[in-house]
């Protein structure tokens, strides 16, 4: 009788310490970790180490019981444990020709026929990667080739049915960029709902800096520049943005390294973050310019006016530059005394007439005050020297006479005149104050017929202004406010996590993709450019884009630079950045058309893997471990050849395998073809839908699974069903 | 015939623009002399601006043909001159930039090239791609540098070194390093300056590669090349890859390919990179002593080193794009499969992906070279043919005959186009109306003929000013206008437009008329002007570029007016002034019962435009109309009795710019009546009352707001 089987599974990355780990390199090793344990259970025990040094113990404990027992290592070859005892077997993935054959960095065990020269057995996810081994380690290692089994986990979606070609809506909790929501064009890049599309990164509060020079990653955030130099980038038009990777709020100091050109030295210009505007004035050479702004909502647009682009007739510059910028740098206001300025306007559309006290209903020009001591109370405080400009009239004899105006407890004394006209008065507040008031109307009736109100002194709008020790606007009439785009104010909570619910509503044909962006082989950018070349006139397509990754910036300056650069397309682009529950990812398979792939290399794929369980049809390269699972049948082939290519934990990033080179141009067909494919054809498109499943049925169902490692378990050393096994190495075992 | 060539660098220049992106021109100009002074006089001169117009006058005084051919990108072209100017281009994406950057409105090539008229390139790629942009029958024609003549009687060298077995090498007055004797790992300032320029030998033997490129030229995808060849002979030390660096700045140069080599595994076979000037001499030794040119450029406006090995007999291996496709084949080389890509113009600051290069495969660059290998070393008689394939090949590419029989024939047509259109040409609009129009004309003649006639009376009607400049009353064009006039018909409003000094694009469906317009303006002497074959629903111009869009007589003509409008005023700049006209409802209810059906069916008048319809459609398109005027009396009657003189029968309906004679006696007497009429002094107030009373078209004149 053979002995039962006892699996001590072990990763690195653990349901500890899974959150800070999102997106890590190890961190997709959890899940296989997750997905293969009911394999196992069909063959054994399983149980989950914590630590592997735990390992050499639990194996004796099993051994005493009568127990056969191997450690099953989900990591890469170079971190496995070496248990004096326990046989290893890793399971790892792996995506290229050739797995690390040299020892770097003095680390022997990166060459992994060192490190794989211990162990029991391997499995790695595809039969190309089971080659790549075999072809470094020779025919004794027994190995296997196992995909994830998930086939049966996808029960649940299947049963639920097709959602194809239905409006379906999703609920995410993060960010949905998109392209809809953007007039984008060389020249500009304007975001009609900002916080849907950018709600999830909120400023830590501590200084960070952006390098805008040549090379510089942070360059795609400069919007409406030219080409960047090593020394920084200059601006092309006569407004430009820096799309901030972060959500401002409170008290931000702002560093800016800048320079000017021609006629912008010593220029006016406008530098605005949200609705608050400073004015930049640069002069000769490259100069630091602090800006303080107090922002009353997170904004994270920095926004640069009143350029002047023309070129210098006869200079040898051509080009329209005007405003150069080399890096910045954000921090936590010092001094807080420096607040900016705050203007209300105080007619029917304004928010700000809501914070009026005892005025009547605010009208189209402004608010007729309804007491004799009307008032309003500030958004902030203020504090210091503080100038107030009114933009007022008195009604009746209120016109001519002195009324009072108070700041906490600073007084004036104003004459309103009978036409709105704008009066200055200068504040010294010794503590902050938040009332501004008037006092001394005297309300007369309202004169027209029909109108019995009694009318006093009418305001249309308050700026006020604190003085700083430095710079400061020359005249308010310089200033410039402009209202976010979204009116309505909203609730902010403090910010330590924004969490904002997203409603994503899906119609039209729908291609998937998820990936994690940083991961340079996904090729996303290549997918987006050609997605919206094939379908540049439709407007009845989407490319849905799940992105894997907490950090939304990573991917979001190549983003913004695809909406400018790419020529005008109408289909669409949405690229989820959040959680999606399971109910809503199953709706998005479910609603799916094609599932699509455009990597250069593939360990396994699990999400292509999870839609053609589905019955969605693939587009998708044939290499890699793909091949062990597509064909004409069941997807449509993208060209792709090798090209050479690192190993991609090689910190000396050298060239020594090969990955594919996906051809752009064969995107843009794949997608053509899949679309006259569902529309013309849709007997084809079903018959393609469900060869997938089928395939995914043979070559993921757990049984399979199951009995393939059952089949390798018995071949493997220190494995075999009545001995106790020695001392963890290969022994001249045959190998099944 | 008289050729003014013109290149902006200079050979003072030359070494110290080794490498730099317009350096080619430079050296096309020189290949193209022998060539030019077989046809006809050569001069070169310096500044087109001050020399060019004056060579020219003196031709066209003996009636000599003249031109001047302008080595240099478009937006260099200089547009002013009277001479006629043609560009010699080299371009290597697939479409032609078409947007104007900054305020530099030369940058916008398909203008540029439109209204030059014609156009040399060197390969039949680009020549597909500038036709495609402009339109299908522009006189564009490939006249790759002919480089062959030079380069063939090397091949008889190559083939003496390898029979003889001597020894292969070249002398290098400059920085070598050779990976036999030099540990690329080393840092890049350690190896310059273990390796400073002097004068060497290389010695070669095995199979050799050459590649000449520039390492700082993103085009030139040169780490494909590098990198195949270190993956297909990681075993082989029989090979050797040569790669000339083409930059004048060593370090940089030298610095960015130890960079890519340190990413590389170490190989077998041997790496030599040369960074020096060599001679004609000197480079005449390296291309004898290699065995295979290879290039994997991402694009190629013309790939001189390419030609001038395989002209020599060395099979190449390239891409299968751009210029390489003229005369890269299986049988002369191997030629790798490309992908298309999206790319920006080189000149488009803003990154704009609106154009595509061609990326190479790199395993079909590996394969190539351990085919090649393979034949090299196992089958000489294989290797034997095909490089005699290749210079067969380039013979047929680029030999000196070729270039002067294409170059010959583009000349010879121009020329002739330019004498066609002076015979042709209808008199001129200015010399009706005086009634002395010129020695050959013959008053009675004139006075019968309504073509005459017609332009008499149009310009008493307010049309074609001259003095004022104006078009039509209300409408000037001057030299600082950029008109757009689509449906152009005969040409009148352009031809005027043209006199005033104006940049015209016109624009109509009909090829034929196309030609003939732009070969009249040509004859003219009025250069500024370029033909677009396009519809007015779908305008290839850039928004906001013209400041005069004259539409004639189209919108009865078109399926959609409001369509036509809407791009009208999309390719108009604020302020721009329109002039649309169209027949009047009145007058073409009268001749409904007696016109020939076809004259209100497609492709004729589609819709009679009622005049409140007019102002309607030309106000909601977003125009502000500021002046409104009718005329034609004398048409109106005229076309009246054109019907009566058919009598029923059928025929295709003339357009007014379509009547020809011979004419009906009752129309020629209509027409005398009318200039007999027009010859007196009371005429003009009279007419304008006919014209009022009866007119056959109405006119508007607006502005875009």
């Amino acid at each position: 009788m053979t002995r039962p089987l006892h699996f001590l599974f072990w990763s690195r990355i653990n349901a500890g310490n899974i959150r800070e780990s999102l997106g890590a390199p190890e961190y997709s090793y959890y899940f296989l970790l997750k997905e293969f344990r009911p394999a196992f259970e069909r063959l054994g025990q399983v149980s989950v180490l914590d630590d592997p040094a735990q390992a050499d113990a639990r194996y004796d404990e099993a051994i005493a019981r009568g127990e056969r027992c191997v450690l099953i290592a989900f990591t890469a070859p170079q971190n496995l444990p070496q248990p004096a005892r326990c046989p290893v077997i890793p399971l790892f993935a792996w995506e290229f020709e050739r797995i690390p054959d040299e020892a770097w960095g003095g680390n022997p065990r990166n060459d992994w026929r060192v490190a794989l020269g211990g162990v029991a057995a391997a499995i790695t996810l595809s039969g190309h990667a089971l080659e790549a081994v075999r072809r470094a380690l020779g025919p004794r290692l027994p190995l296997l080739a196992a995909p994830v089994p998930l086939w049966e986990r996808m029960e649940r979606v299947r049963r639920a049915g097709d959602e194809v070609g239905h409006t379906v809506t999703l609920d995410v909790d993060g960010a949905v960029f998109d392209t809809r929501d953007f007039e984008a064009g060389p020249d500009r890049l304007r975001c009609a709902r900002p916080l849907a599309a950018y709600a999830l990164e909120l400023w830590d509060g501590r200084a960070h800096a952006l390098d805008f020079r040549l090379h510089a990653p942070d360059t795609g955030a400069l919007l409406g520049f030219y080409r960047p130099e090593p020394w920084g980038a200059w601006s092309r038009n006569d407004e430009v943005w820096i799309a901030l990777p972060w959500l401002l709020h409170g008290e931000v100091e702002l560093e800016l390294t800048v320079r000017a050109y021609g006629r912008n030295q010593g220029r006016v210009l406008m530098a605005g973050l949200g609705d608050v505007y400073r004015v930049l004035r640069i002069g000769d050479g490259e100069e630091r310019h602090t800006l303080r702004f107090a922002l009353e909502r997170p904004a994270r647009m920095l926004h640069i006016a009143g350029i002047d682009p023309r070129p210098i007739p006869g200079a040898r510059e051509e080009r329209s530059i005007g405003f150069g910028i080399t890096g910045l740098a954000v921090r936590e206001s010092a001094a807080p005394a420096a607040r900016g300025t705050l203007h209300l306007e105080l007619h029917a559309e304004s928010p700000a007439s809501a914070l009026l006290q005892e005025f009547w209903t605010p009208e189209g020009w402004g608010a007729w005050s309804a007491s004799s001591a009307p008032w309003l109370m500030l958004p902030r405080p203020v504090t210091g020297r503080v100038r107030v400009q009114l933009e007022a009239l008195g009604h009746g004899r209120n016109a001519t006479m002195p009324l009072g105006v108070y700041l906490g407890s600073a007084r004036h004394v104003f004459v309103p005149g009978a036409e709105l006209q704008w009066h200055t008065l200068e504040f010294d507040l010794a503590e902050p104050a938040q009332v501004l008031g008037f006092t001394g109307v005297q309300p007369e009736p309202a004169g027209a017929s029909g109108d019995v109100r009694m009318l006093g002194m009418g305001l249309r709008s308050v700026t006020i202004e604190e003085h700083t020790e430095g710079v400061l606007a020359e005249s308010v009439d310089e200033i410039v406010v402009e209202r976010d785009e979204e009116a309505a104010p909203v609730a902010w909570p403090q910010p330590v996590a924004a969490h904002v619910r997203q409603r994503l509503v899906l119609d039209g044909t729908v291609y998937t993709s998820v990936l994690n962006p940083l991961d340079d082989r996904k090729n996303w950018e290549l997918l987006v450019s050609a997605f919206c070349t094939a379908f540049a006139a439709r407007e009845d397509v989407t490319l849905v884009l799940k992105m894997t990754q907490r950090l939304q910036r990573s991917y979001l300056f190549e983003m913004h630079r695809l909406l400018q650069c790419l020529p005008r397309f109408a289909c669409r682009v949405v690229v989820v950045h959040g959680f999606l529950d399971d109910v809503d990812y199953g709706e998005l398979m479910r609603r799916t058309d094609f599932y699509v792939n455009v990597s250069k290399a593939e360990g396994l794929c699990i999400p292509l893997m999870e839609f053609m369980s589905c019955g969605r049809p693939a587009l998708a390269p044939r290499h890699t471990s793909m091949l062990d699972y597509l064909d004409d049948r069941n997807s449509i082939a993208i060209d792709a050849a090798t090209e050479p290519c690192i190993w991609p934990h090689d910190e000396r990033a050298v060239l020594r395998t090969l990955q594919y080179r996906v051809s752009w141009e064969s995107v843009v067909d794949a997608l053509t073809r899949s679309f006259a494919l569902r529309h013309e054809n849709p007997g084809t498109y079903r018959e393609m839908g469900e060869a997938a499943a089928a395939t995914m049925r043979c070559y993921c169902g757990i049984e399979r699974v199951a009995s393939e490692l059952e089949r390798l378990l018995t071949g493997a050393a220190g494995m075999h069903a009545t001995e106790p096994a020695p001392a963890g190495a290969a022994s001249g075992r045959k190998a099944r | 015939m008289m050729f003014l060539v013109h290149v902006p660098f200079t050979a003072s220049s030359i070494a110290g623009d080794l490498g730099r992106a317009d350096y080619s021109y430079y050296f096309v100009m020189r290949s193209y002399l022998p060539v030019l002074e077989s046809l006809g006089t050569v001069r070169e001169i310096t500044d087109p601006c001050q020399e060019a117009d004056a060579c020219y006058r003196q031709c066209a005084a003996r009636g000599e043909y003249c031109v001047l051919l302008c080595f240099a990108p478009p937006h260099r072209v200089p547009l002013d001159l009277e001479c006629p100017v043609v560009p010699v281009i080299a371009w290597e994406y697939d479409s032609l930039p078409d947007t104007p950057w900054a305020e530099r409105r030369g940058t916008d090539w398909l203008r540029v090239l439109a209204i030059l008229g014609r156009t040399i390139t060197h390969s039949g790629f680009t020549a597909r791609v500038v036709r495609e942009a402009i339109r299908p029958d522009y006189p564009v024609v490939s006249v790759p540098a002919p480089l062959w003549d030079f380069f063939a009687p090397l091949a008889a060298r190559r083939a003496a070194i390898r029979a003889a077995g001597s020894g292969r090498g070249v002398d290098i007055d400059g920085t070598l390093m050779d990976s036999r004797v030099c540990d690329f790992s080393a840092a890049a300032d350690t190896l310059l300056a273990e390796h400073p320029p002097q004068l060497q030998r290389l010695t070669l033997d095995g199979v050799v590669y050459t590649a000449v490129f520039c390492p700082l030229d993103g085009r030139k995808n040169w780490e494909d090349l590098l990198s195949a060849f270190c993956w297909a002979f990681r075993d082989a030390p029989d090979c050797t890859l040569v790669m000339k660096l083409v930059h004048h700045d060593r370090e940089q140069a030298i610095g960015e390919v130890l960079a890519e080599l340190r990413r590389l595994p170490v190989v077998a076979a041997r790496i030599v990179l040369v960074h020096a000037y060599l001679d004609d001499a000197q480079y005449a030794d390296l291309l004898c002593a290699t065995d295979f040119a290879v290039n994997s450029s991402l694009g190629e406006g013309q790939c001189l080193p390419l030609m001038e090995y395989m002209s020599a007999g060395v099979p190449a291996i390239a891409p299968a794009h751009t210029a390489m496709l003229d005369y890269l084949d299986a049988a002369s080389g191997y030629p790798v499969r490309a992908h298309q890509e999206l790319y920006h113009w080189p000149e488009d600051m803003g990154l704009i992906l609106r154009t595509r290069r061609f990326r190479p495969e790199w395993e079909g660059l590996r394969r190539a070279y351990e085919d090649s290998r393979a034949l090299r070393r196992g089958d000489p008689q294989g290797y034997a043919r095909m490089s005699a394939a290749a210079q067969q090949n380039l013979q047929r590419h680029c030999s000196q005959a070729v270039a002067r029989d294409r170059l010959g024939g583009f000349f010879s047509a121009h020329e002739a186009a330019i004498a066609a259109a002076r015979r042709d040409a209808p008199p001129s609009v200015m010399e009706a109306p005086s009634g002395d129009a010129g020695a050959a004309q013959d008053e009675a003649a004139w006075r019968r003929d309504p073509r005459q006639c017609g332009l008499a009376d149009m310009v008493f009607s307010g049309w074609c000013k001259a003095a004022t400049g104006e078009l039509f009353s209300g409408f000037t064009v001057g030299p600082d206008d950029t008109v757009l006039d689509i449906g152009c018909g005969d040409g009148l409003a352009v031809t005027f437009a043209a006199q005033q000094g104006a940049r015209v694009v016109f624009c109509d469906l009909d090829a034929e008329k196309l030609a003939s317009l732009s070969r009249r303006l040509d004859e003219r002497g009025l250069t500024a002007h370029g033909a677009l074959r396009a519809s007015g629903e779908r305008l290839p111009v850039r928004d906001g570029t013209m400041t005069r869009v004259i539409a004639t007589e189209v919108l009865e003509h078109v399926t959609d007016p409001r369509a036509v409008l809407a791009e009208m005023v999309r390719v108009g700049r604020p302020g721009a002034r329109y002039l649309i006209s169209v027949p009047d409802a009145a007058a073409e209810h009268f001749q409904q019962p007696f016109a020939d059906p076809s004259y209100f069916a497609p492709p004729n008048h589609v819709r009679i435009i009622a005049p409140q319809e007019f102002e309607d459609l030309v106000e909601s398109s977003g125009l502000a109309i500021e002046e409104r005027g009718q005329y034609g009396f004398f048409w109106f009657v005229w076309m009246s009795f054109f019907w009566a003189t058919r009598d029923g029968s059928a025929g295709t309906a003339p357009t007014m710019d379509q009547i020809a004679p011979p004419y009906h006696p009752l129309l020629e007497s209509w027409a005398e009546t009318w200039s007999r009429f027009l010859e007196l002094p009371g005429a003009p107030a009279m007419l304008q009352a006919f014209n009022e009373r009866m007119p056959k078209t109405r006119v508007i004149v607006a502005r875009r707001r």
